[in-house]
């Protein structure tokens, strides 16, 4: 044996070095494998989301603020997830460049495979619904995230303007009933201005969309109703 | 017995380390010598670092991959570890590699045809070792270790095309020196 490799095993022995188990290196790689995953399936949900926020912006309504399409457009980005898309795609960029095959792969296919991943998964959870989901998630539990995104809720709260929201509280009658908006306001709502065919949207627990007229402290006119989750404006 | 045998049987016996430390030794030593300038107790420090680091990590060794390049890359880490220490640069190529390494451009055509090679031979060290580091380390490996591109890409951490795109400016950018350097 030569004189390094022996002053090397002499080392080795009185040291006392012994070679790293295999769990601690196998930890290592599952654990930035799994931080791949996870960037990848964060990212979906962040593609999910942009994409619900985007079908989801009323922009027929624009005309009731005053607004033009080029700004409406720049108020309807969903810029919070757009970075946090972002985020997720260089983070599993990096986690794929640290696994034990990831620097074979060029940095454009690894950015490529990402945001195909990510865009993939994302569309399909949107396609499926789960894209609202994601946001009133996200809503619940993390403070301050109303006011870093478009709300649809508070645009859709301006009686003054003649755009309302809420939840169907009880049917009065023939003709009127109540709702609770999104800000917890109790109103009496007049319906004789409706057709008669929008009338099968209103039942109690029911979350509504209503366009028309306050005429009063507490008291609104609809005229065109529909569904929260769907697209409103003026017919 | 394979490289992966080695391995297997050093972790079930420190003293069997020794076959496989003899088997990369004067390897090592050449490429560690090449590619940090430092000579004699200061590149066997290096080596012997690399090795009881090799040890440490023998676990870490994944047997889908060659053995040799997986030494290599630690001992290219230690190497660089160490000069960082210094704070000096790789010295890539001596008087003795430059002569391999003409050798090698000439049979490549148009680089080297009309070069005066006894004034080129003498110059060609200096010259490399003011290119930019990743094309050092690619001429390194390439050239005067005679790895492959997948064997330099295993090393070095990069694509195998990012090896072959290294390779290809590392030429260039030699010869745009070897040409202001007036030696053709």
């Amino acid at each position: 044996m030569s004189e390094i490799s022996e002053k090397v095993i002499q080392d080795i022995e009185e040291k006392k070095i012994h070679p790293r188990p295999r769990w601690y290196f196998l930890m290592g790689r599952y654990s930035t494998f799994s931080l791949f995953v996870f960037s990848i399936v964060f990212g979906a949900l962040s593609v999910a989301t942009i994409l619900f926020m985007l079908f989801d912006y009323d922009r027929d309504i624009s005309q009731y603020f005053g607004r033009g399409l080029f700004k409406d457009i720049l108020i309807s980005i969903p810029y919070l997830w757009i970075v946090l898309f972002v985020f997720f795609i260089l983070s599993a960029d990096y986690n794929l460049r640290r696994t034990p095959r990831g620097y074979r792969f060029e940095l454009h296919k690894i950015i490529l495979l990402n945001l195909f991943l990510s865009i993939l998964v994302g569309t399909g959870l949107f396609c499926f619904g789960f894209d609202s989901e994601i946001d009133d998630l996200v809503s619940r539990n993390v403070p301050f995230y109303e006011n870093l995104i478009y709300n649809k809720d508070d645009i859709w709260v301006f009686p003054e303007k003649g755009l309302l929201s809420g939840e169907v509280i009880q049917i009065i009658g023939p003709g009127s009933f109540t709702l609770r908006d999104f800000h917890g306001y109790v109103w009496r709502v007049n319906e004789e201005g409706l057709d008669p065919s929008d009338f099968r949207y209103i039942h109690e627990g029911a979350k509504l969309k209503l366009i028309g007229e306050q005429t009063g402290e507490g008291i609104f006119d609809v005229k065109i109703i529909c569904s929260w989750q769907e697209c409103c404006g003026v017919r | 017995m394979d490289d992966k045998e080695l391995v297997a049987l050093s972790l079930k016996e420190k003293e069997r380390y020794g076959y496989l430390m003899q088997r990369y030794e004067k390897k090592l030593l050449k490429y560690i010598t090449r590619f940090s300038g430092v000579g004699g107790d200061d590149a066997q420090d290096i080596l012997q670092d690399t090795f009881l680091k090799v040890y440490r990590n023998l676990n870490a060794y994944n047997g889908a991959f060659s053995f040799s390049s997986w030494i290599y890359r630690i001992a290219h880490n230690e190497t660089i570890g160490h000069l960082r220490k210094l704070k000096s640069r790789p010295q890539v190529v001596n008087s003795e590699d430059s002569n391999i390494l003409i050798d090698i451009f000439k049979s490549d055509p148009g680089f080297f045809a009309d070069i005066e090679n006894q004034h080129l031979a003498e110059k060609l060290g200096e010259i490399i070792n003011t290119l930019d580091s990743k094309y050092r380390e690619v001429i390194a490996l390439v050239y005067l270790e005679d790895k492959s591109y997948k064997e330099v890409s295993d090393i070095l951490k990069k694509p195998v095309s990012t090896v072959g795109t290294l390779v290809l400016r590392a030429k260039r950018q030699l010869k745009e020196k070897i040409k202001k350097s007036n030696y053709f």
